[in-house]
């Protein structure tokens, strides 16, 4: 932790095929040791993949399937005079995109499909749908804001 | 036009780039991009500097690159292949910073530290 200010949010590049920083983000955080073409391979295909079962562009329905995942409230723990309250928070927008990722590549991972390919790209097909696991994780985390809406005021 | 060399380097990796007129070959360590590099977006990526300054059919390209992986000498030749065009059109110079081709990426593998396991792991801790 810096003692002095907030450190300044590191800049990534676009990636290369949709030029989007979004697409690195998702293969950054798809990446297991250091493999980046096998990230990349992995999210391309399965983009290409969508593209077909929907026959939409496929960057546009992985996109919305972003949008779709991201929260807006969640709870954070407080601790006022002994006790620990869920208290309901706004999700920061950056932070609202580092979970919609984080969830759409957790509950594609546990997804009945052979490949991580195939997985992922049901998992996003779901997530534009609007269903699927990492939808419903959206809606769990809002429920619990919603269940804890009575100590909203310990913000 | 013109003959030119540029030198670039990335990593622990550098690259000769010769450019000839000509039609738009190129030759690195004596294979074509694709083969030598066995991926479409490192190819592209070496392009980067002609498609920018349109220059992707008038040149013949030697390339002879050494050390580190091939990551690393995709991005020399980059630079190297930049730094050879701006010799000969010294117009490009500003387009080509503009889009950071010239810049050299000064990262670096950071060195392991007596003491540590590498850079920055610690070696596991017992207490006694």
């Amino acid at each position: 932790m810096p003692r002095r200010r907030r450190p300044e949010k590191r800049r990534i590049e676009p990636d290369p095929k949709y030029n989007s920083v979004l697409c690195t983000k998702f293969i950054n955080s798809l990446m297991q040791r250091g493999k980046r073409s096998i990230a990349q391979h992995i999210l391309y295909s399965a983009i290409d993949e969508v593209a077909k079962k929907a026959s939409k562009d496929g960057y546009e329905v992985f996109e919305k399937a972003i949008a779709n995942v991201k929260p807006i409230l969640e709870v954070a723990s407080k601790r006022v005079g002994g006790a620990t309250y869920q208290v309901p928070v706004e999700v920061r927008s950056d932070r609202r995109r580092t979970l919609a990722i984080r969830w759409i590549i957790n509950y594609a991972k546990n997804r009945p499909e052979r490949t991580m390919v195939k997985k992922l790209a049901g998992e996003l097909m779901d997530a534009y749908n609007n269903k699927g696991g990492s939808i419903k994780k959206k809606e769990d985390t809002f429920k619990m804001a919603e269940a804890n809406k009575a100590y909203a005021h310990f913000k | 036009m013109g003959n030119d060399i540029g030198t670039g380097r990335r990593k622990t990796a550098t690259a000769r780039v010769y450019l000839k007129e000509g039609s738009g070959n190129i030759m690195i360590n004596g294979r074509l991009p694709l083969k030598y590099f066995g991926r479409q977006l490192l190819v592209d990526d070496i392009k980067k500097p002609l498609v920018v300054s349109n220059m992707l059919n008038y040149f013949d390209i030697i390339v002879n690159t050494k050390g580190g992986g091939i990551v690393g000498q995709a991005g020399a030749t980059r630079l190297g292949i930049a730094r050879a065009l701006v010799k000969i059109f010294p117009e490009l110079k500003n387009i080509l910073r503009q889009e950071k081709l010239l810049t050299r990426d000064p990262r670096m593998k950071e060195r392991k530290k007596y003491g540590l396991a590498g850079a920055r792991k610690a070696f596991q801790f017992s207490k006694r």
